[in-house]
């Protein structure tokens, strides 16, 4: 095959011209008149964020026991989830519409638990957690309104997904309210259902 | 974590300049390199937005399993209930950048967000419209901890609860109680809400509980931004970088922004630079209505000078407020569109860049016009134009031995323009020195801007204004300023170059040239490099025999 080797040999210098040439300009500042032509996003590079990696420290939260003693109810639980919920760390609360306490699934973790109810057209979500995170950034640049007033709930909403964060016992909890019909039904058109549902719930257990 | 980051990035233009030799005049390889609008900007018009760096959940997995994928706002993008009209799948909702929407108007509680309501979460889209196509993956380990007709909640390891939002359902992968990995499939993204249509989309948030605060949602995005540069193997970069001599974005541009009620920007197409402009009414009021943002990011620090493109039609405000943010300095600045009788540029003044980014040009809507008076405010483009300094006048060392050149040179033809380019120049740079310095002083005597800004009085407004456009036409649109910039050797030398090789770009020699100017950046080389290749050739070949 010597004819393409020749050839090869004949081109090869004009590559490598070709490469060491562009190689050697493509860094070089563009000219002059180039200042004015339009750019693209061409060249990729860091943008100088100071992302800050968080959280440096976490806490746990401090159990107001003497309330738990006084308010602890003695409530009808299916057998499972009785031994579940007298395991948990933290105080269980939970709905006292008996066919939510019923359909619960409890699912614990470090230093929390959830329950998860599905009843009569509605989903709602209890997580309790005993951990949090220290951030005096935040505090600071909230000021007085950063805490939770004591037993008022801070009610949110997005998607039709109504959501109370509360503390009590000192645990912080967010409880959830999502409909399967969500447009259709009024529960889940207002936050009264889930006022309803932030009012009734009653302490089953649990933070032996 | 710097470090890492800059390793990855020398990877990164590794990989750029061997795509470069293999994509000629690749630019379109650019465009889907992520970049992502920081923190706190919401789409325009779509509430006050919370300028968090705080990645809330370090070392979390991007919720999508798969990129290119696109953060931006369902409500507010193209095909949304408040956004421009169009279909979902528009591609405009499937391109960078990135836009936080953690914050996005609603009327609920959301205590770290400026306004006290937010939106809890972000708004995420898969790298197609496709419903049901694209996983959404655990971002932590965890437990499933509840799944609504609608929701799937996951409790992760680190204190954090992650909930994802429309997923289909018949695609749940997961089960209440079950424990999860980092990474594992959850279910499709897809539009499921409980029989009410909405767009294809995850809709992502974090609860934390913080201490001294409680619980609260909290911003999610550079969380997602970290975890998203780990899953493409990539980190951000700005929607451009504005070479050593300056250069030109224009409204269209990923630089620009426009904020406030998206229908009083006016578009208009066919004219201004790069064929688009967009203009809005001037009024009174203390916030503005309408703005807009050209981000900068500089490769190089320096001073530049700031020019806009006007038009007399869309630009008769006589007092506009622009805000330059350079060097960590924010310097405000009143121009009179109105003083430029013809299409061209306005100089804002000079001003010292820092190399990087966090810097900007913003142009105003509230100047103190009445709207009565329909004056307009015009945002097309925005120029920089490096200002260097002047060389020092030091003799070349070949002088006495070329004397005859020298004479010639100093007396022939091409340096009376010179000089009176320099006789120009030198005027002009005094204007427009002084016009940034006194905008950065904010009380010289000489500080059309902030005469402007200080006087209400519309006369006194116009004779500033007319100042500073007469600046801006000489300083910009004549040749003898482009001059002004040449006096650099830096400038002289690329000018020759180009002109040399206009002048050698036929037969061969244009050819290679071509090939090489091809790629973004590449100045064109000597045609004497293909006669040394020829030879070297010739050589080779005779030595092979």
């Amino acid at each position: 095959m010597r004819p393409p080797r020749s050839f090869f040999w004949r081109i090869a210098p004009c590559l490598a011209v070709w490469v060491v040439g562009c190689e050697a300009t493509t860094p070089s500042a563009p000219p002059t008149g180039q200042a004015q032509a339009p750019l693209a996003a061409e060249v990729q590079h860091d943008l100088e964020l100071k992302r800050a990696s968080a959280p440096a420290t976490s806490f746990e939260v401090k159990l107001d026991r003497a309330r738990i003693e006084r308010e602890r109810a003695a409530v009808e639980l299916p057998e499972g989830l009785k031994a579940q919920v007298e395991g948990c760390p933290l105080p269980v609360l939970m709905p006292s519409d008996p066919g939510l306490r019923r359909s619960a699934v409890l699912t614990r973790g470090d230093g929390w638990h959830a329950l998860s109810m599905n009843h009569g057209g509605v989903n709602v979500a209890l997580h309790a957690l005993g951990k949090g995170f220290v951030r005096p950034g935040l505090v600071a640049e909230l000021g007085q309104d950063a805490p939770l007033p004591a037993d008022k709930p801070r009610i949110s909403q997005d998607h039709l997904i109504y959501s109370a964060a509360f503390e009590r016992f000192g645990v912080s909890y967010v409880l959830e309210l999502e409909c399967a019909k969500p447009s259709e039904d009024p529960r889940c058109q207002r936050e009264d259902e889930l006022l309803s549902l932030y009012r009734s719930l009653i302490l089953v257990g649990g933070a032996r | 974590m710097k470090e890492p980051r800059r390793a990855s990035r020398e990877g990164r233009v590794f990989g750029a300049l061997a795509l470069l030799t293999v994509v000629v005049g690749g630019e379109a390889a650019w465009a889907q390199d992520f970049a992502y609008n920081p923190p706190g900007v919401l789409v325009s018009g779509s509430g006050r937005g919370r300028a968090d760096e705080t990645v809330y959940v370090p070392g979390m997995r991007y919720p999508i399993e798969e990129s290119p994928s696109f953060a931006n706002s369902q409500v507010w993008g193209v095909g949304g209930s408040q956004g421009p009209s169009g279909s979902q799948c528009d591609a405009r909702n499937f391109s960078y950048p990135w836009s936080d929407n953690y914050c996005e108007s609603r009327q609920w509680d959301m205590p770290l967000c400026p306004s006290g309501t937010g939106h809890q979460g972000q708004d995420i889209r898969a790298a197609t419209c496709e419903d049901a196509r694209w996983w959404a993956v655990a971002a932590e380990d965890g437990s499933i901890t509840n799944i609504g007709s609608y929701s799937v909640t996951l409790m992760g390891a680190s204190g954090t609860k992650h909930r994802y939002l429309h997923m289909d359902a018949g695609t749940l992968a997961v089960r209440v109680g079950q424990q999860v990995r980092r990474g594992d499939r959850m279910g499709k993204v897809s539009n499921e809400f409980g029989g009410t249509p909405t767009s294809i989309h995850l809709h992502y948030d974090l609860f934390q509980t913080v201490q001294g605060v409680g619980g609260v949602y909290v911003p999610p995005y550079l969380s997602l931004v970290e975890s998203y540069e780990e899953l493409v193997g990539q980190e951000a970069v700005p929607c451009a970088e504005l070479p050593p001599d300056g250069g030109t974005l224009d409204n269209a541009g990923p630089c620009a922004r426009f904020y406030g009620p998206p229908a009083t920007w006016r578009e208009v197409t066919g004219q201004g630079n790069e064929g688009s402009l967009r203009w809005t009414y001037a009024w009174t009021n203390e916030a503005p209505g309408n703005w807009a943002r050209f981000s900068l990011y500089l490769v190089e620090g320096g001073e530049y000078e700031v020019a806009v493109n006007v038009i007399p039609e869309f630009a008769t405000s006589q007092q506009t407020p622009y805000k330059v943010r350079a060097g960590g300095q924010e310097r405000d600045v009143r121009v009179n569109l109105t003083t430029d009788a013809q299409d061209g540029w306005l100089v804002l003044g000079r001003f010292a860049f820092a190399a990087g980014g966090d810097q900007w040009v913003d142009v105003y809507d509230n100047s103190g016009e009445t709207s009565a008076q329909q004056r307009r405010v015009m945002a097309d483009a925005l120029r920089l134009t490096r200002v260097r300094p002047q060389p020092d006048p030091e003799p070349e060392p070949d002088l006495p031995e070329e004397p005859e050149e020298d004479a010639a040179q100093d007396t022939g033809a091409p340096d009376v323009p010179d000089d009176e380019n320099n006789a120009d120049n030198n005027g002009q740079n005094n204007n427009g020195v002084n016009n940034g310095q006194n905008n950065a002083d904010n009380n010289g005597p000489n500080n059309n801007g902030q005469n402007n800004a200080d006087n209400n009085d519309p006369n006194s407004a116009n004779n500033d204004g007319s100042n500073n456009a007469d600046d801006g036409r000489d300083n910009n649109s004549s040749p003898n300023n482009a001059n002004v910039n040449n006096n650099s050797d830096e400038g002289d030398n690329s000018g020759d170059n180009n002109g040399d090789n206009g002048a050698g770009g036929a037969g061969a020699p244009k050819r290679f040239e071509e090939s090489c100017a091809s790629l973004p950046g590449a100045a064109r080389g000597p045609s004497g490099l293909w006669l040394a290749a020829l030879a070297l050739g010739w050589v080779l070949r005779r030595a092979r025999r």
